[in-house]
Protein backbone atom coordinates (compact mmCIF):
# COMPACT_ATOMS: atom_id res chain seq x y z
CA UNK A 1 0.00 0.00 0.00
CA UNK A 2 1.24 3.47 -0.84
CA UNK A 3 1.54 6.12 1.82
CA UNK A 4 2.09 9.01 -0.57
CA UNK A 5 1.32 9.14 -4.26
CA UNK A 6 1.98 11.84 -6.86
CA UNK A 7 1.17 11.83 -10.58
CA UNK A 8 1.76 14.47 -13.25
CA UNK A 9 3.08 16.75 -10.52
CA UNK A 10 4.55 20.12 -11.47
CA UNK A 11 5.70 22.92 -9.19
CA UNK A 12 6.49 26.38 -10.52
CA UNK A 13 7.86 29.42 -8.73
CA UNK A 14 6.73 32.29 -10.92
CA UNK A 15 7.92 31.44 -14.42
CA UNK A 16 10.49 28.92 -13.24
CA UNK A 17 9.58 25.25 -13.14
CA UNK A 18 11.42 23.49 -10.32
CA UNK A 19 9.64 20.16 -10.22
CA UNK A 20 8.09 17.91 -12.84
CA UNK A 21 7.37 14.33 -11.77
CA UNK A 22 5.46 11.76 -13.84
CA UNK A 23 4.76 9.40 -10.99
CA UNK A 24 5.99 8.82 -7.47
CA UNK A 25 4.68 6.22 -5.02
CA UNK A 26 6.04 6.12 -1.47
CA UNK A 27 5.37 2.78 0.23
CA UNK A 28 3.83 2.57 3.68
CA UNK A 29 6.22 1.81 6.55
CA UNK A 30 9.98 2.12 6.90
CA UNK A 31 12.11 5.01 5.71
CA UNK A 32 11.81 6.14 2.12
CA UNK A 33 14.86 8.15 1.20
CA UNK A 34 14.75 10.82 -1.50
CA UNK A 35 18.34 11.61 -2.39
CA UNK A 36 19.69 14.24 -4.71
CA UNK A 37 21.99 17.19 -5.07
CA UNK A 38 21.28 20.59 -3.55
CA UNK A 39 18.73 22.49 -5.62
CA UNK A 40 17.26 19.34 -7.19
CA UNK A 41 13.82 20.06 -5.70
CA UNK A 42 13.85 17.62 -2.77
CA UNK A 43 12.53 20.06 -0.17
CA UNK A 44 9.98 21.49 -2.60
CA UNK A 45 8.71 17.95 -3.22
CA UNK A 46 8.34 17.28 0.51
CA UNK A 47 6.48 20.55 0.99
CA UNK A 48 3.93 19.64 -1.69
CA UNK A 49 2.67 16.73 0.43
CA UNK A 50 1.77 18.86 3.45
CA UNK A 51 0.89 21.89 1.29
CA UNK A 52 3.57 24.00 2.89
CA UNK A 53 4.31 25.53 -0.52
CA UNK A 54 1.06 27.50 0.00
CA UNK A 55 3.17 29.89 2.06
CA UNK A 56 5.04 31.04 -1.04
CA UNK A 57 2.71 33.36 -2.97
CA UNK A 58 4.31 32.79 -6.37
CA UNK A 59 4.35 28.98 -6.04
CA UNK A 60 1.94 26.98 -8.20
CA UNK A 61 1.42 23.27 -7.62
CA UNK A 62 -0.46 21.15 -10.17
CA UNK A 63 -1.12 17.43 -10.43
CA UNK A 64 -2.52 14.56 -8.41
CA UNK A 65 -1.30 14.38 -4.81
CA UNK A 66 -2.64 11.67 -2.54
CA UNK A 67 -1.83 10.46 0.96
CA UNK A 68 -2.99 7.52 3.06
CA UNK A 69 -4.42 9.15 6.14
CA UNK A 70 -6.33 7.27 8.82
CA UNK A 71 -6.15 4.22 6.50
CA UNK A 72 -7.89 6.04 3.65
CA UNK A 73 -6.23 7.22 0.46
CA UNK A 74 -7.32 10.77 -0.28
CA UNK A 75 -6.23 13.91 -2.07
CA UNK A 76 -4.19 16.22 0.12
CA UNK A 77 -6.58 18.98 -0.98
CA UNK A 78 -9.62 17.18 0.46
CA UNK A 79 -8.48 17.54 4.05
CA UNK A 80 -8.49 20.70 6.13
CA UNK A 81 -4.96 22.05 5.78
CA UNK A 82 -4.16 22.15 9.52
CA UNK A 83 -5.44 18.58 9.93
CA UNK A 84 -3.36 17.49 6.92
CA UNK A 85 -0.26 19.03 8.49
CA UNK A 86 -0.89 17.22 11.76
CA UNK A 87 -1.25 13.91 9.93
CA UNK A 88 1.78 14.55 7.71
CA UNK A 89 4.30 15.92 10.20
CA UNK A 90 7.52 17.60 9.16
CA UNK A 91 10.94 18.25 10.63
CA UNK A 92 13.17 20.81 8.95
CA UNK A 93 16.86 20.98 8.10
CA UNK A 94 17.44 23.63 10.79
CA UNK A 95 15.88 22.67 14.11
CA UNK A 96 12.87 24.99 14.19
CA UNK A 97 11.59 25.22 17.73
CA UNK A 98 8.65 27.50 18.42
CA UNK A 99 9.84 30.66 20.24
CA UNK A 100 8.25 29.52 23.51
CA UNK A 101 9.27 27.25 26.39
CA UNK A 102 10.24 23.60 25.93
CA UNK A 103 6.94 22.33 27.33
CA UNK A 104 4.89 24.88 25.39
CA UNK A 105 6.39 23.51 22.18
CA UNK A 106 4.21 20.50 22.96
CA UNK A 107 1.24 21.94 24.79
CA UNK A 108 0.58 24.68 22.24
CA UNK A 109 -0.07 22.33 19.29
CA UNK A 110 -1.59 19.58 21.43
CA UNK A 111 -4.01 21.83 23.33
CA UNK A 112 -4.72 24.45 20.65
CA UNK A 113 -4.53 22.13 17.66
CA UNK A 114 -5.62 18.70 18.86
CA UNK A 115 -7.86 19.90 21.69
CA UNK A 116 -6.19 17.83 24.44
CA UNK A 117 -6.32 19.00 28.03
CA UNK A 118 -3.16 20.54 29.50
CA UNK A 119 -2.55 17.46 31.66
CA UNK A 120 -2.91 15.10 28.70
CA UNK A 121 -0.58 17.32 26.66
CA UNK A 122 2.09 17.33 29.38
CA UNK A 123 1.87 13.54 29.72
CA UNK A 124 2.17 13.14 25.95
CA UNK A 125 5.17 15.51 25.92
CA UNK A 126 6.92 13.44 28.58
CA UNK A 127 6.26 10.23 26.68
CA UNK A 128 7.57 11.61 23.38
CA UNK A 129 10.58 13.31 24.96
CA UNK A 130 11.48 9.93 26.45
CA UNK A 131 11.14 8.26 23.04
CA UNK A 132 13.86 10.53 21.62
CA UNK A 133 16.03 10.30 24.75
CA UNK A 134 15.60 13.94 25.71
CA UNK A 135 13.49 13.67 28.85
CA UNK A 136 16.36 13.33 31.34
CA UNK A 137 18.16 16.29 29.76
CA UNK A 138 15.19 18.68 29.97
CA UNK A 139 12.88 17.44 32.72
CA UNK A 140 14.15 20.03 35.21
CA UNK A 141 13.86 22.98 32.84
CA UNK A 142 10.65 22.37 30.93
CA UNK A 143 9.64 26.00 31.37
CA UNK A 144 12.93 27.36 29.99
CA UNK A 145 13.01 28.79 26.47
CA UNK A 146 13.45 26.04 23.88
CA UNK A 147 16.00 28.27 22.16
CA UNK A 148 18.64 27.54 24.79
CA UNK A 149 18.92 23.85 23.81
CA UNK A 150 21.83 22.67 21.68
CA UNK A 151 21.29 21.98 17.97
CA UNK A 152 21.01 18.22 18.48
CA UNK A 153 18.65 18.62 21.42
CA UNK A 154 16.47 21.04 19.45
CA UNK A 155 16.25 18.62 16.55
CA UNK A 156 15.25 15.77 18.88
CA UNK A 157 12.66 18.10 20.42
CA UNK A 158 11.30 18.78 16.93
CA UNK A 159 11.13 15.03 16.26
CA UNK A 160 9.37 14.43 19.58
CA UNK A 161 6.95 17.31 18.94
CA UNK A 162 6.10 15.96 15.49
CA UNK A 163 5.56 12.48 16.97
CA UNK A 164 3.33 13.84 19.73
CA UNK A 165 0.77 14.76 17.08
CA UNK A 166 0.63 11.07 16.12
CA UNK A 167 1.18 11.59 12.40
CA UNK A 168 0.61 8.86 9.81
CA UNK A 169 3.60 10.09 7.82
CA UNK A 170 6.66 12.05 8.91
CA UNK A 171 8.60 14.18 6.41
CA UNK A 172 12.23 14.80 7.37
CA UNK A 173 14.01 17.49 5.37
CA UNK A 174 17.75 16.82 5.78
CA UNK A 175 17.27 16.60 9.55
CA UNK A 176 20.93 16.07 10.40
CA UNK A 177 22.68 18.36 7.93
CA UNK A 178 23.01 21.28 10.36
CA UNK A 179 24.26 19.12 13.23
CA UNK A 180 27.75 17.99 14.24
CA UNK A 181 28.58 14.32 13.65
CA UNK A 182 27.84 13.25 17.26
CA UNK A 183 24.42 14.91 17.37
CA UNK A 184 23.67 13.67 13.83
CA UNK A 185 24.41 10.06 14.83
CA UNK A 186 22.13 10.42 17.84
CA UNK A 187 19.28 11.84 15.74
CA UNK A 188 19.74 9.07 13.14
CA UNK A 189 19.47 6.49 15.89
CA UNK A 190 16.11 7.90 16.99
CA UNK A 191 14.88 8.17 13.40
CA UNK A 192 15.54 4.44 13.00
CA UNK A 193 13.74 3.74 16.25
CA UNK A 194 10.60 5.72 15.42
CA UNK A 195 10.42 4.35 11.86
CA UNK A 196 8.90 1.20 13.37
CA UNK A 197 5.71 3.12 14.15
CA UNK A 198 5.43 5.74 11.45
CA UNK A 199 6.14 6.01 7.74
CA UNK A 200 9.12 8.29 7.23
CA UNK A 201 10.11 10.14 4.08
CA UNK A 202 13.65 11.40 4.48
CA UNK A 203 15.33 13.85 2.15
CA UNK A 204 19.12 13.84 2.10
CA UNK A 205 22.04 14.72 -0.12
CA UNK A 206 24.26 12.21 1.66
CA UNK A 207 24.39 8.83 -0.05
CA UNK A 208 25.97 7.29 3.05
CA UNK A 209 23.06 8.44 5.19
CA UNK A 210 20.65 7.12 2.55
CA UNK A 211 22.35 3.70 2.77
CA UNK A 212 22.38 3.72 6.56
CA UNK A 213 18.73 4.63 7.03
CA UNK A 214 16.77 3.89 3.87
CA UNK A 215 14.43 1.01 3.15
CA UNK A 216 13.15 2.47 -0.14
CA UNK A 217 15.12 4.82 -2.40
CA UNK A 218 14.33 7.56 -4.90
CA UNK A 219 16.94 9.40 -6.91
CA UNK A 220 15.75 12.97 -7.43
CA UNK A 221 17.76 13.28 -10.64
CA UNK A 222 15.79 10.38 -12.09
CA UNK A 223 12.29 11.26 -10.92
CA UNK A 224 12.41 15.02 -11.48
CA UNK A 225 12.27 15.80 -15.22
CA UNK A 226 13.66 19.29 -14.50
CA UNK A 227 16.84 17.85 -12.94
CA UNK A 228 17.56 15.41 -15.79
CA UNK B 1 38.27 64.90 7.96
CA UNK B 2 37.02 61.79 9.80
CA UNK B 3 38.41 63.17 13.07
CA UNK B 4 36.61 66.47 12.48
CA UNK B 5 33.35 64.59 11.85
CA UNK B 6 33.86 62.58 15.03
CA UNK B 7 34.38 65.72 17.13
CA UNK B 8 31.38 67.35 15.48
CA UNK B 9 29.23 64.32 16.32
CA UNK B 10 30.41 64.37 19.96
CA UNK B 11 29.81 68.12 20.19
CA UNK B 12 26.32 67.80 18.65
CA UNK B 13 25.24 65.02 20.99
CA UNK B 14 26.56 66.90 24.03
CA UNK B 15 24.93 70.16 22.88
CA UNK B 16 21.55 68.50 22.32
CA UNK B 17 21.67 66.65 25.66
CA UNK B 18 22.77 69.81 27.49
CA UNK B 19 20.05 71.83 25.76
CA UNK B 20 17.34 69.36 26.81
CA UNK B 21 18.61 69.18 30.40
CA UNK B 22 18.82 73.00 30.56
CA UNK B 23 15.27 73.32 29.22
CA UNK B 24 13.87 70.84 31.77
CA UNK B 25 15.77 72.55 34.59
CA UNK B 26 14.53 75.97 33.42
CA UNK B 27 10.91 74.73 33.48
CA UNK B 28 11.33 73.07 36.89
CA UNK B 29 13.08 76.07 38.51
CA UNK B 30 10.40 78.47 37.27
CA UNK B 31 7.63 76.09 38.32
CA UNK B 32 9.14 75.40 41.76
CA UNK B 33 7.41 78.30 43.50
CA UNK B 34 3.99 76.98 42.38
CA UNK B 35 4.35 73.37 43.53
CA UNK B 36 1.72 73.03 46.23
CA UNK B 37 -1.76 71.58 46.67
CA UNK B 38 -3.10 74.98 45.63
CA UNK B 39 -1.51 74.48 42.21
CA UNK B 40 -3.83 71.53 41.61
CA UNK B 41 -6.97 72.50 43.50
CA UNK B 42 -6.88 76.30 43.85
CA UNK B 43 -8.80 77.32 46.98
CA UNK B 44 -11.14 74.28 46.82
CA UNK B 45 -11.00 71.43 49.29
CA UNK B 46 -8.82 68.75 47.61
CA UNK B 47 -10.89 65.80 48.92
CA UNK B 48 -14.14 67.32 47.73
CA UNK B 49 -12.61 67.83 44.29
CA UNK B 50 -11.05 64.35 44.14
CA UNK B 51 -14.37 62.69 45.09
CA UNK B 52 -16.17 64.80 42.51
CA UNK B 53 -18.38 66.68 44.98
CA UNK B 54 -17.04 70.02 43.87
CA UNK B 55 -15.28 71.42 40.81
CA UNK B 56 -11.90 73.11 41.14
CA UNK B 57 -12.37 76.38 39.30
CA UNK B 58 -8.74 77.29 39.79
CA UNK B 59 -5.70 75.06 39.68
CA UNK B 60 -4.58 72.38 37.27
CA UNK B 61 -6.74 69.49 38.48
CA UNK B 62 -9.41 69.97 35.79
CA UNK B 63 -6.97 70.45 32.85
CA UNK B 64 -4.96 67.47 34.11
CA UNK B 65 -8.12 65.33 34.20
CA UNK B 66 -9.08 66.61 30.74
CA UNK B 67 -5.68 65.62 29.36
CA UNK B 68 -5.92 62.12 30.84
CA UNK B 69 -9.48 61.72 29.50
CA UNK B 70 -8.25 62.87 26.10
CA UNK B 71 -5.49 60.22 26.14
CA UNK B 72 -7.97 57.56 27.26
CA UNK B 73 -10.63 58.23 24.63
CA UNK B 74 -8.10 58.75 21.82
CA UNK B 75 -6.41 55.44 22.72
CA UNK B 76 -9.75 53.67 22.99
CA UNK B 77 -10.50 54.64 19.42
CA UNK B 78 -7.02 54.37 17.91
CA UNK B 79 -5.42 51.37 19.62
CA UNK B 80 -7.91 48.57 18.81
CA UNK B 81 -8.36 49.83 15.24
CA UNK B 82 -4.61 50.37 14.77
CA UNK B 83 -3.75 46.92 16.11
CA UNK B 84 -6.38 45.22 13.95
CA UNK B 85 -5.25 47.11 10.88
CA UNK B 86 -1.59 46.29 11.58
CA UNK B 87 -2.38 42.58 11.97
CA UNK B 88 -4.50 42.62 8.82
CA UNK B 89 -1.74 44.28 6.79
CA UNK B 90 0.99 41.95 8.03
CA UNK B 91 -0.90 38.67 7.93
CA UNK B 92 -3.90 38.84 5.61
CA UNK B 93 -3.67 41.66 3.07
CA UNK B 94 -2.53 40.89 -0.47
CA UNK B 95 0.81 42.56 -1.31
CA UNK B 96 -0.69 45.31 -3.51
CA UNK B 97 -3.34 46.27 -0.96
CA UNK B 98 -0.76 46.27 1.81
CA UNK B 99 1.46 48.66 -0.14
CA UNK B 100 -1.45 51.00 -0.94
CA UNK B 101 -2.74 51.11 2.65
CA UNK B 102 0.78 51.55 4.03
CA UNK B 103 1.33 54.55 1.77
CA UNK B 104 -1.88 56.12 3.07
CA UNK B 105 -0.94 55.36 6.68
CA UNK B 106 2.57 56.75 6.27
CA UNK B 107 1.12 59.94 4.79
CA UNK B 108 -1.35 60.17 7.67
CA UNK B 109 1.43 59.58 10.22
CA UNK B 110 3.41 62.49 8.79
CA UNK B 111 0.39 64.79 8.76
CA UNK B 112 0.91 68.08 10.67
CA UNK B 113 -1.40 67.86 13.69
CA UNK B 114 -3.07 71.16 12.85
CA UNK B 115 -4.49 69.44 9.77
CA UNK B 116 -6.05 66.75 11.96
CA UNK B 117 -7.60 69.57 13.98
CA UNK B 118 -8.85 71.23 10.82
CA UNK B 119 -10.31 67.91 9.73
CA UNK B 120 -12.24 67.73 13.01
CA UNK B 121 -13.44 71.31 12.64
CA UNK B 122 -14.64 70.69 9.07
CA UNK B 123 -16.31 67.48 10.24
CA UNK B 124 -18.33 69.45 12.78
CA UNK B 125 -19.35 71.98 10.10
CA UNK B 126 -20.46 69.10 7.88
CA UNK B 127 -22.37 67.32 10.67
CA UNK B 128 -24.08 70.59 11.55
CA UNK B 129 -25.99 70.33 8.29
CA UNK B 130 -27.83 67.29 9.65
CA UNK B 131 -28.06 67.90 13.42
CA UNK B 132 -26.68 70.34 15.97
CA UNK B 133 -23.01 69.35 16.47
CA UNK B 134 -20.22 71.15 18.23
CA UNK B 135 -16.57 70.75 19.04
CA UNK B 136 -16.12 68.59 22.15
CA UNK B 137 -13.91 66.12 24.02
CA UNK B 138 -15.17 63.23 21.83
CA UNK B 139 -14.25 65.05 18.62
CA UNK B 140 -10.82 66.08 19.95
CA UNK B 141 -10.13 62.49 21.06
CA UNK B 142 -11.20 61.18 17.66
CA UNK B 143 -8.89 63.64 15.85
CA UNK B 144 -5.96 62.77 18.13
CA UNK B 145 -6.80 59.11 17.52
CA UNK B 146 -6.48 59.75 13.79
CA UNK B 147 -2.86 60.75 14.49
CA UNK B 148 -2.15 57.76 16.75
CA UNK B 149 -3.87 55.10 14.61
CA UNK B 150 -1.39 55.08 11.69
CA UNK B 151 1.60 54.89 14.05
CA UNK B 152 0.02 51.95 15.88
CA UNK B 153 -0.89 50.16 12.66
CA UNK B 154 2.53 50.64 11.02
CA UNK B 155 4.33 49.66 14.22
CA UNK B 156 2.23 46.48 14.62
CA UNK B 157 2.65 45.53 10.97
CA UNK B 158 6.43 46.09 11.06
CA UNK B 159 6.81 44.11 14.28
CA UNK B 160 4.92 41.10 12.87
CA UNK B 161 6.88 41.27 9.62
CA UNK B 162 10.18 40.96 11.45
CA UNK B 163 9.25 37.45 12.61
CA UNK B 164 11.00 35.00 10.27
CA UNK B 165 8.96 32.85 7.87
CA UNK B 166 10.41 29.76 9.60
CA UNK B 167 8.30 30.47 12.70
CA UNK B 168 5.14 30.54 10.58
CA UNK B 169 6.17 27.35 8.76
CA UNK B 170 6.92 25.61 12.05
CA UNK B 171 3.57 26.62 13.54
CA UNK B 172 1.82 25.39 10.39
CA UNK B 173 3.70 22.09 10.54
CA UNK B 174 2.42 21.39 14.04
CA UNK B 175 -1.13 21.86 12.81
CA UNK B 176 -1.85 25.36 14.09
CA UNK B 177 -4.21 27.25 11.82
CA UNK B 178 -3.57 30.83 10.76
CA UNK B 179 -5.48 32.48 13.62
CA UNK B 180 -3.82 30.33 16.28
CA UNK B 181 -0.44 30.95 14.70
CA UNK B 182 -1.02 34.70 14.79
CA UNK B 183 -2.50 34.99 18.26
CA UNK B 184 -0.71 32.16 20.10
CA UNK B 185 2.73 32.17 18.48
CA UNK B 186 3.42 35.45 16.66
CA UNK B 187 1.52 37.95 18.80
CA UNK B 188 3.31 37.11 22.10
CA UNK B 189 6.59 37.78 20.28
CA UNK B 190 5.66 41.34 19.39
CA UNK B 191 3.56 42.60 22.32
CA UNK B 192 6.57 44.37 23.90
CA UNK B 193 7.55 46.50 20.89
CA UNK B 194 3.93 47.07 19.83
CA UNK B 195 2.75 48.32 23.22
CA UNK B 196 5.86 50.40 23.76
CA UNK B 197 5.03 52.12 20.44
CA UNK B 198 1.46 52.67 21.61
CA UNK B 199 2.59 54.20 24.89
CA UNK B 200 4.96 56.55 23.10
CA UNK B 201 2.13 57.63 20.76
CA UNK B 202 -0.06 58.27 23.84
CA UNK B 203 2.64 60.66 25.03
CA UNK B 204 2.05 62.58 21.81
CA UNK B 205 -1.69 62.71 22.57
CA UNK B 206 -0.93 64.36 25.88
CA UNK B 207 1.09 67.21 24.44
CA UNK B 208 -0.65 68.03 21.16
CA UNK B 209 -2.11 71.52 21.23
CA UNK B 210 -2.95 72.21 17.60
CA UNK B 211 -5.62 69.50 17.42
CA UNK B 212 -7.45 70.36 20.62
CA UNK B 213 -7.24 74.08 19.89
CA UNK B 214 -9.63 73.58 16.98
CA UNK B 215 -11.76 70.78 18.35
CA UNK B 216 -13.10 71.78 21.73
CA UNK B 217 -10.48 72.81 24.29
CA UNK B 218 -11.46 75.86 26.35
CA UNK B 219 -9.88 77.83 29.17
CA UNK B 220 -12.68 76.98 31.57
CA UNK B 221 -15.55 74.54 31.27
CA UNK B 222 -18.35 74.07 33.74
CA UNK B 223 -19.42 70.55 32.74
CA UNK B 224 -17.46 67.46 31.82
CA UNK B 225 -18.48 64.79 29.34
CA UNK B 226 -17.62 63.34 25.99
CA UNK B 227 -19.93 65.77 24.19
CA UNK B 228 -18.81 68.85 26.11
CA UNK B 229 -15.94 71.25 25.73
CA UNK B 230 -13.04 70.44 27.99
CA UNK B 231 -9.92 71.76 29.67
CA UNK B 232 -6.48 70.32 28.95
CA UNK B 233 -2.94 71.07 30.05
CA UNK B 234 -1.52 72.05 26.61
CA UNK B 235 -4.37 74.50 26.09
CA UNK B 236 -3.91 75.88 29.61
CA UNK B 237 -0.22 76.51 28.82
CA UNK B 238 -1.04 78.10 25.47
CA UNK B 239 -3.85 80.27 26.80
CA UNK B 240 -2.35 81.36 30.12
CA UNK B 241 1.09 82.13 28.70
CA UNK B 242 -0.58 84.44 26.18
CA UNK B 243 -2.76 86.18 28.77
CA UNK B 244 -0.93 86.06 32.13
CA UNK B 245 -1.16 89.09 34.34
CA UNK B 246 1.24 88.26 37.19
CA UNK B 247 4.25 86.13 38.08
CA UNK B 248 2.02 83.63 39.91
CA UNK B 249 0.15 82.79 36.71
CA UNK B 250 3.39 82.52 34.76
CA UNK B 251 4.75 80.16 37.37
CA UNK B 252 1.56 78.07 36.98
CA UNK B 253 2.27 77.84 33.25
CA UNK B 254 5.69 76.39 34.01
CA UNK B 255 4.15 74.03 36.54
CA UNK B 256 1.62 72.85 33.92
CA UNK B 257 4.50 72.37 31.46
CA UNK B 258 6.38 70.33 34.06
CA UNK B 259 3.29 68.23 34.64
CA UNK B 260 2.86 67.63 30.93
CA UNK B 261 6.53 66.73 30.65
CA UNK B 262 6.07 64.28 33.51
CA UNK B 263 3.04 62.61 31.86
CA UNK B 264 4.89 62.26 28.54
CA UNK B 265 7.94 60.97 30.37
CA UNK B 266 5.87 58.30 32.15
CA UNK B 267 4.53 57.04 28.81
CA UNK B 268 7.95 57.05 27.15
CA UNK B 269 9.58 55.32 30.15
CA UNK B 270 6.80 52.72 30.29
CA UNK B 271 7.26 52.15 26.58
CA UNK B 272 11.01 51.61 26.98
CA UNK B 273 10.48 49.27 29.93
CA UNK B 274 8.00 47.20 27.92
CA UNK B 275 10.42 47.03 24.98
CA UNK B 276 13.17 45.81 27.31
CA UNK B 277 10.89 43.27 28.97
Amino acid sequence: MNSLYARALTVDFGDRRVLSIDELAVKKGGISVIAGASGSGKSTLLRTFNRLNDFFPDCQVKGLLEASIDGRRQSVYDLKVDELRRKIGMVFQHPNVLPVSIIKNFTLPLVQGLGLSSDQAVRMAEERLKSVGLWNEVKNRLNSAADILSGGQKQRLCLARALALEPDILLLDEPTSSLDSGAAAEVEEYILAISKNVTIVLVTHSLKQAERLGTHFFDMEKINEVSK
Amino acid sequence: MMRLLKYWAIFSSLAVSAGIVALILFVLVNAASSFSLELLFGDSNPWEVIWGHKKAWQGLWTPLGGTLKLIFWASLFAVPSGLSLGIYLAEYAPKKRERAVRTILETLAGLPSVLAGLFGFVLVLFLNKFFPANTCLGLASFCLGVLVLPLTAINTCNALKTIPLEVRLTAACVGLDREKTIFRVLWPQVTGPVFSGILMSCGRCAEDTAVILMTGAVASSSVSGLLNKFEALPFFIYYTSANYTDDRQLSQVFAAAAMLLFISLIFVAAGHLLRKA
